[in-house]
């Protein structure tokens, strides 16, 4: 018997066992004890009734009355033996029917006594005498009676009480059985909703892996498009090229919208919280859906109340696409008239912002009773409308959902034929509220130009913005500032923020911001330092000064200052506003030249689209088809600037490559080559995951390929400074620059060595000899950069590669010296031990800037003028 | 003839690539040992010039991998700036056909490794008529 049915069936079994033990032990015992107190109440009665019958015959000595009082008694059935003693104990006469000795019975007759004596109720009762001492009568009744009728009553008992066990047996297991298949019915009721939430999570991640499956070739397609458009069209062609990216474009934000779906409903969405400007991120999406609104000739209004914070903490992205869609569908459902987005304050507490988004058209409106079923998956108000409007009819299921994971509530008025308006509200954090960690991983990497007159102000200022991981450049006045940042945009390394100190002299802070806001190549936020205690707010806007700041500074709010400008102008950042296609033309990098790049990509579309965006951009692309043959290519080709890895991948997938990559990098104390994931993934904790993988950035497909090249830029030149003019930017490491000490006149190079490169050039290469001059510069200076950190780190291993290299570069290219000393440095690191490494390589230093001046030179006579030695 | 060089130092693969088409060898030049056994498979090589010192996957490594791989092995050289003692070794314990030096002028590289094709040649040769 199952456990359950047992559990239900035994409190029940159990009850029934009392009952029915009461029955047999408490009953009959209550029976004797009534059948007792009848004999008794009987015995009593015809005692004192003999006992007064036969008092007169005692008194005058009548036996024969006596007698026949006894006799009289005696009639009664149960009654055994009666007997009239006088006072001295004598039997005066006596009816015996079983034969006891009356006289040993008890008689004390001080009062009606009686016992149950030897199986007989035994009654001692006074015969009174008027004179003289009392007699006494004694009578015994049978007790047989009783004892038959209380056996009797208990085995009635018995009997009632087995019935009321079998009656309970039957009950509870009849309730047991019961039980048992409720059970059995819940429990299949259960494996059918495991079933079910099985077969919907099973939906979910189908459509998820389905969704990312579609957007890899979608990456070919559109990848390929963007390729082919920048090629030489003709006008037709162009418009047909322009076709297959727009078709490919909506077709991805449907598949967006799957992926987006499916996943809110395997409940894999997360937020990705930051600061962001409510403000340009509603005009953003003004902006962005302004030209469907003008084509239909509809006016699109953007109003955000004045008392709503420009920073606050929240999900800008996924509130941007709530947005896009609300107002999206205002303009596809409205054909005249107007769509106004209108952003109030709700309500606001210490920490959190609450804003009311109102998206307002003009339109068909919506039916009252069509009103409920509007944020349900897969409808569209009218299902007739689809073929008419399009879409897959998730957009207000996902902006649900996505309203509600912001934790707010989302709705909507309608009338037909007047108008609708579709409303939400969502708390946000204030900016004050981020802990100054957050705040500072924020900050990471960003690069600064700090410009102030005053060197001690502007070395603290670096210093505090250092140990925030900002790399900090300084200039000291306006002249020197635009020097800088012209550098900087040379080298493709742009600030991300400019610190100006407002009292400088020859031109203070407000002027030089003025200069740069001018540059349209300078995108970088202004933040102006000023001790001034009042400042004409607007123009400084006007002057472009994002923010301003007391002086003297408090790091506290500098740090809040600058996450606030740092963050609203990542968000404003052209890879995440595809629509900004303006600005992103303007932060195309220049061409990467040298570059050199390790892609891990399966997708044999995507590889090709890869090539031809290093071939567009010029940088020197190695592709891998996983992530294994990513770990060995960084392993035995270990100079690559920057790695593109794709996070999904067969045999090893990019974060468990990116891990091993990392573990070995640490381990032979190499530099970090930086990794930019490549995900399919547009999630939230996407990034965190790639970060927490070991990587520096990352990318999602389909790949913006201006957004890729800018960051391979960043990333690729911050690993690797580009050869030719000095960085101006001078990382920590200060990588090695070969220190400029004229050179010994001769035997710096063995020139039958640099005759016959020369005479390699052909009408085919004609600068083969200045190209590999440039490419051995390139690469010894950077082997030079590698040796000074090898040795600083006492890694023996490492010295001993590089100088290998060196070695093997210099003598190809005649440098007999440079060869010799590297020589000496790979037998010495070969040893294992480093000491005295430093000063070889100081000599190795001045020889190769000698040997690569007098290639240089030699590059451009026609002939060397030594003969050979 | 058809030749493939793989050196992991761009400069080095330059200059040797340059040489050997200076005296009208096709040349494909390859800065990775990564996928050159099927590079080879694909090209069809006569000879293989293979650096002995590249990160990860040394060149005596790659011969025998050549080897297994490639149903018709080609030549494969050596060049290194190793001691020729060390070299010479390497290619007794590889099964490699010869190596030539490497960092030395264009000239004397090409005159060697000339001068190991032609003892090759002549060794095929003999074996092939005996």
């Amino acid at each position: 018997m199952p456990a359950i049915q047992v559990r239900a069936a035994l409190p029940i079994a159990l009850v029934f066992a009392l009952l029915a033990a009461i029955e047999v032990l408490y009953f009959p015992g209550r029976t004797e004890t009534a059948h007792v107190r009848e004999l008794r109440a009987k015995a009593v009665a015809v005692s004192e009734l003999t006992a007064h019958g036969a008092a007169p015959g005692l008194e005058f000595d009548d036996l024969s009355s006596v007698k026949e009082q006894l006799e009289g008694a005696a009639r009664d059935p149960e009654l055994e033996y009666v007997a009239v003693l006088t006072s001295s104990g004598a039997v005066y006469a006596s009816i015996d029917k079983v034969g006891v000795d009356v006289a040993k019975l008890p008689h004390v007759a001080d009062h009606t006594t009686d016992a149950v004596v030897g199986g007989h109720l035994h009654v001692v009762t006074p015969v009174s005498v008027s004179a003289g001492s009392p007699g006494v009568l004694v009578a015994g009744f049978s007790t047989e009676n009783v004892v038959l009728q209380t056996a009797e009553s208990r085995r009635a008992a018995s009997l009632i009480g087995l019935a009321i066990l079998a009656v309970g047996l039957v009950v509870s297991a009849w309730n047991g059985r019961a039980v048992q298949r409720v059970e059995n019915l819940l429990e299949e009721n259960r494996a059918a909703r495991r079933v079910a939430e099985a077969a919907s999570r099973a939906k979910s991640e189908f459509l998820a892996n389905m969704s990312h499956e579609l957007r890899t070739p979608m990456n070919g397609v559109l990848g390929m498009a963007s390729l082919l458009a920048g090629t030489e069209l003709s006008a037709r062609q162009t418009r047909f090229v322009e076709a297959i990216r727009r078709s490919g474009q909506s077709l991805l934000s449907i598949i967006s919208d799957i992926l987006d779906f499916s996943k809110i409903e395997s409940g894999k969405l997360e937020l990705d919280v930051t600061a962001f400007d409510v403000g340009s991120l509603v005009e953003d999406v003004g902006e962005s859906l302004s030209v469907q609104a003008q084509e239909k000739g509809l006016e699109l209004i953007c109003r955000v109340a004045p008392d709503v914070p420009s920073a606050l903490r929240g999900d800008p992205l996924r509130l941007q696409q709530v947005l896009m869609n609300l107002v999206g569908n205002a303009i596809k459902f409205t054909t005249r008239g107007e769509v106004s987005v209108h952003v109030t304050v709700e309500s606001s507490t210490d920490r959190d912002t609450s804003l009311r988004f109102r998206v307002t058209d003009t339109g068909v409106g919506i039916a009252k009773e069509k009103l409920g079923e509007l944020f349900t998956a897969f409808m569209q108000a009218d299902t007739s409308t689809t073929r008419v409007y399009g879409g897959t009819g998730l957009g207000l299921a996902i902006s649900k959902r996505l309203v509600e994971l912001m934790r707010g509530v989302i709705g909507v008025d309608s009338q037909p034929g007047v108008g609708s308006t579709f409303w939400f509200v969502v708390p946000f954090g204030k900016v004050g509220a981020v802990s100054a960690a957050d705040q500072r991983a924020r900050l990471r990497g960003a690069r600064a130009l700090v410009v102030d007159d005053n060197a001690t102000n502007r070395e603290f200022l670096v210093e505090v913005l250092h140990s925030w991981g900002i790399h900090a450049d300084q200039a000291d006045g306006a002249d020197a500032a635009l020097a800088r940042i012209e550098e900087a945009l040379e080298h493709r390394l742009p600030y991300d923020l400019l610190l100006l100190d407002m009292h400088m002299p020859h031109r203070d802070g407000m002027d030089l911001a003025r200069a740069i806001v001018k540059d349209a190549r300078v995108e970088a936020p202004m933040v102006l330092l000023t001790s001034a205690i009042d400042h004409d707010g607007d123009a400084l806007r006007e002057a472009g000064i994002r923010a301003w700041l007391p002086k003297p500074l408090r790091q506290s709010s500098l740090l809040e200052t600058l996450t606030s400008v740092l963050s609203v102008g990542q968000e404003a950042c052209p890879e995440d506003n595809p629509g900004d296609a303006g600005r992103a033309e303007q932060a195309l990098p220049a061409r990467l030249e040298g570059v050199r790049v390790l892609a891990a990509e399966d997708n044999e579309a995507n590889q090709q689209v890869l090539a031809g965006v290093a071939e567009y951009f010029g940088f020197h692309v190695t592709i891998v088809g996983n992530g294994r043959d990513a770990l060995d290519a960084v392993q035995r080709n270990g100079d690559f600037d920057v790695v593109l890895m794709d996070c999904q991948m067969p045999v090893m997938d990019g974060y468990r490559a990116t891990h091993a990559i990392r573990e070995w990098e640490g381990r032979l104390g190499r530099p970090r080559v930086p990794i930019i994931a490549v995900t399919a993934h547009a999630l939230a904790g996407e990034r965190d995951k790639v970060l927490d993988a070991g990587m520096d950035d990352y990318i999602t497909k389909p790949i913006d390929f201006r957004a890729l090249a800018r960051k391979i830029a960043e990333l690729g030149a911050r690993g690797a400074p580009p050869a030719g003019p000095a960085s101006a930017a001078p990382g920590p490491r200060g990588v090695g620059e070969p220190t400029r000490q004229s050179a010994p006149a001769t035997g710096v190079l063995d020139l039958a060595v640099v005759e016959q490169l020369r005479e390699l050039a052909s009408p085919a290469r004609p600068t083969f000899f200045v190209d590999l001059v440039e490419k051995f510069s390139a690469d010894a200076r950077g082997t030079v950069g590698r040796l000074e950190d090898a040795i600083r780190r006492g890694d023996a291993r490492a010295v001993r590669e590089l100088a290998h290299f060196l070695k093997g570069g210099s003598r190809s290219l005649g440098a007999a010296r440079v060869g010799a000393l590297s020589e000496e440095l790979e037998l010495l690191g070969k040893t294992g031990h480093t000491a005295g490494a430093r000063e070889l390589l100081s000599r190795i230093e001045p020889e190769l800037a000698a040997a690569l001046a007098e290639l240089r030179a030699g590059s451009a006579n026609p002939l060397p003028s030594n003969p050979p030695p | 003839m058809k030749i493939m060089v793989v050196d992991d130092d761009e400069t080095t693969l330059r200059i040797v690539g340059a040489a050997l088409q200076s005296r009208g060898h096709t040349v494909i030049e390859r800065d990775t040992a990564l996928g050159t056994t099927l590079a080879i498979l694909r090209e069809k090589p006569d000879i293989v010039v293979l650096d002995v010192l590249m990160p990860g996957l040394a060149g005596d490594k790659l011969a025998s991998l050549i080897e297994q791989e490639t149903r018709s092995p080609p030549i494969v050289l050596f060049h290194s700036s190793l001691p020729v003692e060390e070299l010479a070794a390497l290619v007794r314990s590889s099964g490699a056909a010869g190596y030539v030096p490497k960092g030395v002028a264009p000239r004397v590289f090409l005159d060697r490794f000339e001068q190991v094709v032609s003892t090759i040649r002549r060794e095929a040769a003999g074996r092939s008529s005996p």
